[in-house]
């Protein structure tokens, strides 16, 4: 059975640490990664959401991306 | 050869031409965010309607202020407008019949950029590669399908000058199919209900034309760095955009491709309006006739309308919903113009710009003094739980009369 990761707290740590836009700005990065996934959300379904599960891929993809467009290494809880 | 003030404003329509080409201001924070958002997204080849888009307006204008002129008139007429609308310095004395290698230390696009963003990774100064393109095919009369533009070092990647190749060879950015005259919509317009706003607009009719290169080729003003762009150029970037991001992701990809374009357009509303909110003539000319936190939207507006991004206009104002309007905005008759109609709403920087202002107005303490144009002010406003949702309802590429967007909490 594929691992699933919750991929939230990033974003919540990216809103905290990164641009003003930096949730759309990992989304479009990853566009073709999240359709591929059948995944399509958006800035809104984050907000509004406080778990949504990726496999792990995914998950690591959307962290390695969020790190390098913030700056810094997002450490896990 | 160059002078601003022969070019009069359109204050019937909030509009000034210059060379057939449209022209808006922005500030260095729209531009900058506008061009990293399309960047960002590496699978699309970006730097083709970069270059291009500028190609296409400057050849379009440059056609025309330079009709009647010798080649070393041409030159100059090209160098003054670069200089005048805020790009920087370029000498275009070696160019010749193949083309140029240009050196510059005046860069508008490198400059800020690395002010904004720190250190690029590769060479951001697109617009000039493709105004030189434009210049090199008006005065040698070649065809920009046959040009090839390129930036080869840039000071925004710690070079010390910005390099651009411009020579005949493959065509190296995307050409565009000739676009339809400006059309205004004849819609009365809903007028600012405000005693002001007048007094208001006249006072900084004429101030515009101020605003204009210094020896640096560069406007800094209320505590930004402006050019005036061809409107077609810049609202190109957004088009191209959305329309590569809609091949890409279908309506997934204009959302997520318009929420980063109206985020441009909010840091335009945040630092721009902030910077003219906090400015001395502000303080002097304006903030006499403000009593409310609505008349300090209704001045805005009123200022702005000296601008020529249309007339911008409030049905409803309060702390909890605003919607406004612009009559002729300088997105709609640009999408007009190039694209025809639009199956949804186009005016992104507008109606981002809107939502920058009731940010700032309504989430902030600016209208007591605070001076909140920092990068981390931004970022903190932004953060912040109480910020405004915004809606664009109606677009005049969409066929309705005038751009509407509904701003709330």
């Amino acid at each position: 059975m594929k691992i699933k990761k919750n991929i939230i707290p990033i974003f919540i740590w990216a809103k905290e640490n990164g641009d003003a836009n930096i949730v759309d700005r990992i989304l479009v990065k990853i566009v073709l990664e999240l359709l591929q996934n059948n995944i399509k959300i958006t800035q809104e379904t984050i907000n509004n959401n406080e778990l949504i599960e990726v496999e792990d891929s995914l998950y690591n993809l959307i962290k390695e991306t969020a790190q390098k467009l913030v700056g810094s290494n997002y450490e896990e809880i | 050869m160059f002078d601003i003030n022969d070019y009069k404003y359109d204050s019937e329509h909030n509009y000034l031409e210059i060379g057939g080409e449209a022209m808006v201001f922005h500030c260095h924070h729209y531009i900058t965010n506008l061009q990293r958002t399309i960047l960002d997204a590496d699978y699309i080849d970006g730097r083709l309607f970069l270059i291009g888009s500028a190609a296409d307006s400057v050849y379009y204008q440059l056609s025309n202020l330079c009709d009647g002129l010798s080649i070393e008139e041409s030159k100059i007429m090209a160098q003054d407008i670069y200089k005048v609308f805020g790009y920087g310095l370029i000498d275009l004395s070696a160019m010749d019949e193949n083309g140029i290698e240009l050196q510059s230390t005046k860069s508008f696009f490198a400059k800020t950029w690395e002010m904004k963003f720190g250190r690029a990774e590769k060479p951001v100064d697109y617009y000039t590669s493709g105004f030189l393109a434009a210049v090199y095919a008006v005065i040698y009369k070649k065809d920009l399908k046959d040009i090839f533009a390129e930036q080869t070092s840039c000071m925004a990647c710690g070079d010390s000058t910005n390099t651009h190749v411009v020579k005949l060879g493959t065509c190296n950015f995307a050409t565009y199919p000739k676009k339809q005259p400006t059309v205004f919509n004849k819609t009365p317009k809903l007028k600012i209900d405000w005693e002001h706003e007048e007094t208001i607009t006249n006072a900084f009719m004429g101030a515009a034309a101020t605003l204009v290169g210094n020896e640096e080729g560069y406007i800094p003003a209320f505590g930004v760095y402006l050019v005036r762009n061809q409107s077609d150029y810049v609202n190109r970037l957004q088009f191209e955009f959305v329309r590569q991001m809609t091949e890409v992701a279908g309506e997934y990809g204009i959302t997520l491709g318009g929420e980063l374009l109206m985020e441009a357009g909010h840091a335009c509303g945040f630092f721009t309006y902030g910077g003219i909110m906090t400015s001395s003539e502000w303080e002097g000319a304006v903030k006499p006739y403000l009593k409310t936190k609505e008349d300090w939207i209704k001045a805005l507006a009123s200022l702005v309308n000296a601008m020529g991004w249309g007339y911008h206009t409030a049905v409803e104002l309060s702390e909890q919903k605003a919607v406004f309007r612009n009559y002729n905005d300088f997105e709609d008759l640009s999408y007009i113009r190039m694209y025809g109609e639009s199956e949804y709403p186009i005016h992104w920087a507008n109606s981002g710009g809107f939502t920058g202002l009731m940010q700032l107005v309504y989430n902030t303490d600016l209208i007591n003094g605070e001076r909140i144009e920092t990068e981390e002010g931004f970022r903190s406003m932004r953060r912040a739980t109480t910020g405004y949702k915004t809606k664009m309802t109606k677009s005049i590429a969409s066929g309705d009369d005038y751009l509407e967007v509904e701003i709330y909490k």
